[in-house]
């Protein structure tokens, strides 16, 4: 149980400017960098601005042009899709894993050093090792399966509509799958084990154990880490950047990068407008997640 | 879920087994799986050409150090490396003080604001740079700090101080303030017991956010991608960025830099496995 901080005591302002001296330059710098942006990109979305020439209100203009624009609509499901199925994924193989090596066996350390090690990579290795592995002539995932026996013949992963999805969701599922994996046996291994023993005395088989005793503590620690690698997936940038820029003809085009070419071709205002478009949903999980995360002995 | 064999009438010890070789076959096939491409990207940073795209196998037919020495010398990638640890280093370092002086006042002090202040540093923490990168771009040419690493640094602020100031809220409440008390009767100042016990003590805490900053800082693509464009001020995944621009990508080089940009980072999570687990978890998930 954490102390309680110290109310400052009415009369003792030395006290309190010190407090707010220490963390003044924190919040002045977030103000600067992260707020006065935060409501600049939501005012240029309401103007025709481009480089160099700040442009006129033009009310919902770009939003209105963005609600007919195909490639627009294609990265909104897009990046729904992406957000839906790696977070599920995630979801089954880290808590799988996590509650495999939540059991005693020899390594176990080891293992879970290693299952990290995507998570440890920068995201744009990960994401070029991946382009790699998923050429067509000589990339590794071609030279693997053929070698279990199982040959497609050659396979333009990235480079064909039917496949050029489920090929990003998987290099983002290997990239992020660790920090669910992390995450979830941390909060299996806060379960104390005497509630365990309780439902075996009570006579619960592995299966009800899991559901009366490990899903309860493991419940809100799902929840955010859900909505936070959400937040993550959908305003992810190298993954379709650097695998497919959005290709083949928009298959894998998402928010963030679609406002990057639209950043490209110098009209601001209507790409801040892709960015902004989002907004209603991103603020819905950051204040869920938010709520969640606050810790405040108030 | 391993006693799905119960009713079939096995003996106990039989079914211990069976959970432990599943358990052994799993955990098998996810290390194949996880460590596949991070051989994949070493063994081509290692291959020749032709051996690359004529004539691909799993174990390369010859080694080469000389996708290094293009690298190196041709594409000149240490000036990259400097640039990201010139970079990565100086935010982490200023993120880091700023930080703990953040949070040692909102961990410490009760004040007006300072839920609000925390929920400020949440939002900026959950706010993602695919919304700031165009303004921050805007703001920084008529800063007249677009094109250069200084602008770069500030901009890396943005998810730098949020996330390190989050971090260490976590660490410095584990501190017991009657140490801090006792450090004070024995004449400290609030300054010094930050200073000399708060902060040393928080050490473990500290080496874990000033590597996930760092990391932060080292691996970001998008903002150095619309701010730098000068191609002496590029970071090392920028610099990768435009290899890939081309239209024969030269798989040798990439890998040989993506080895360089990850394996000394891979080795310090494996290092410091330890804190780090426990501020991903603690930082980011209340327990």
């Amino acid at each position: 149980m954490p102390a309680r901080p110290k109310s400052i005591p009415r009369g003792s302002p030395r006290l309190a400017t010190f407090a707010y001296l220490l963390v003044l330059p924190a919040v002045v710098l977030l103000l600067g960098l992260v707020g006065y942006p935060f409501f600049y990109a939501i005012y240029i979305s309401f103007t025709d601005a481009v480089v160099g020439n700040p442009g006129h209100w033009i009310g919902f203009g770009n939003f209105a042009y963005l609600a007919q624009n195909p490639s627009f609509l294609n990265s909104i499901v897009n990046t729904v899709t992406l957000v839906i199925a790696t977070d599920g994924l995630k979801l089954l193989i880290g808590l799988g894993l996590a509650l495999l090596v939540n059991r005693k066996f020899v390594g176990r350390g080891l293992v879970r050093s290693f299952l990290m090690l995507p998570w440890a990579m920068p995201a744009f290795v990960v994401f070029l090792t991946w382009r790699l592995l998923y050429l067509p002539i000589g990339g590794g995932l071609s030279l693997v399966l053929q070698g279990l026996g199982l040959n497609f013949g050659i396979i333009d992963w990235l480079g064909q509509r039917q496949t050029a999805m489920p090929s990003v969701i998987v290099a983002t599922v290997w990239r992020g799958f660790p920090f669910w994996f992390i995450s979830l046996l941390a909060a299996l291994q806060a379960i104390p084990n005497e509630l365990y023993e309780a439902a075996r005395v009570d006579g619960a088989n592995a299966w009800q154990r899991f559901w009366a005793v490990t899903f309860p503590s493991i419940r809100t620690v799902i929840i955010v880490t859900a909505l936070l690698s959400s937040i993550w997936t959908a305003n992810s940038f190298e993954n379709v950047w650097l695998l497919t820029q959005g290709g083949p003809s928009d298959a894998t085009m998402v928010f963030p990068v679609l406002a990057f070419f639209g950043m490209q071709t110098q009209r601001i205002g209507e790409a801040a407008a892709v960015s902004v478009a989002t907004l209603p949903v991103l603020a819905i999980l950051v204040i869920l997640a938010t709520s969640l995360m606050h810790r405040d002995e108030d | 879920m391993h006693t799905a064999t119960k009713t079939s009438g096995l003996s106990s010890g039989s079914r211990l087994w069976i959970g432990r070789i599943g358990t052994f076959v799993v955990v098998m096939i996810a290390l194949l799986l996880v460590l596949f491409p991070i051989y994949w990207m070493v063994v081509t940073s290692l291959k020749l050409p032709r051996d690359i795209y004529r004539t691909p196998s799993l174990w390369p037919h010859a080694f080469t150090g000389a996708n290094y020495q293009v690298l190196l010398q041709q594409k000149g990638f240490l000036l990259n490396i400097g640039n990201s640890l010139i970079v990565s280093l100086t935010v982490t370092v200023i993120a880091v003080i700023i930080a703990s002086f953040a949070a040692y006042s909102m961990v410490r002090f009760r004040y007006r604001f300072r839920g609000l202040f925390g929920r400020v540093i949440l939002f900026a923490y959950l706010t993602p740079t695919s919304l700031l990168f165009i303004p921050l771009s805007v703001v920084m040419a008529q800063l007249h700090l677009a094109n250069s690493l200084f602008g770069l640094m500030l901009v890396y602020l943005t998810f730098a101080l949020p996330l390190s100031t989050w971090l260490l809220q976590g660490y410095f409440r584990s501190v017991p303030r009657e140490l801090e008390e006792q450090g004070m009767i024995d004449g400290l100042s609030r300054m010094g017991a930050l200073l000399r016990i708060v902060l040393p003590l928080s050490a473990p805490g500290l080496a874990a956010v000033a590597i996930f900053t760092f990391t932060g800082a080292w691996n970001e693509l998008l903002l150095a991608l619309v701010l730098i464009t000068d191609p002496a001020q590029r970071t090392a995944p920028l610099a990768l960025n435009y290899l890939i621009t081309s239209d024969v990508l030269p798989w040798g080089p990439l890998m040989a830099g993506a080895v360089l940009s990850s394996v000394p980072l891979m080795i310090l999570y494996f290092v410091a496995q330890r804190f780090m687990v426990q501020g991903m978890t603690a930082g980011s998930v209340k327990g």
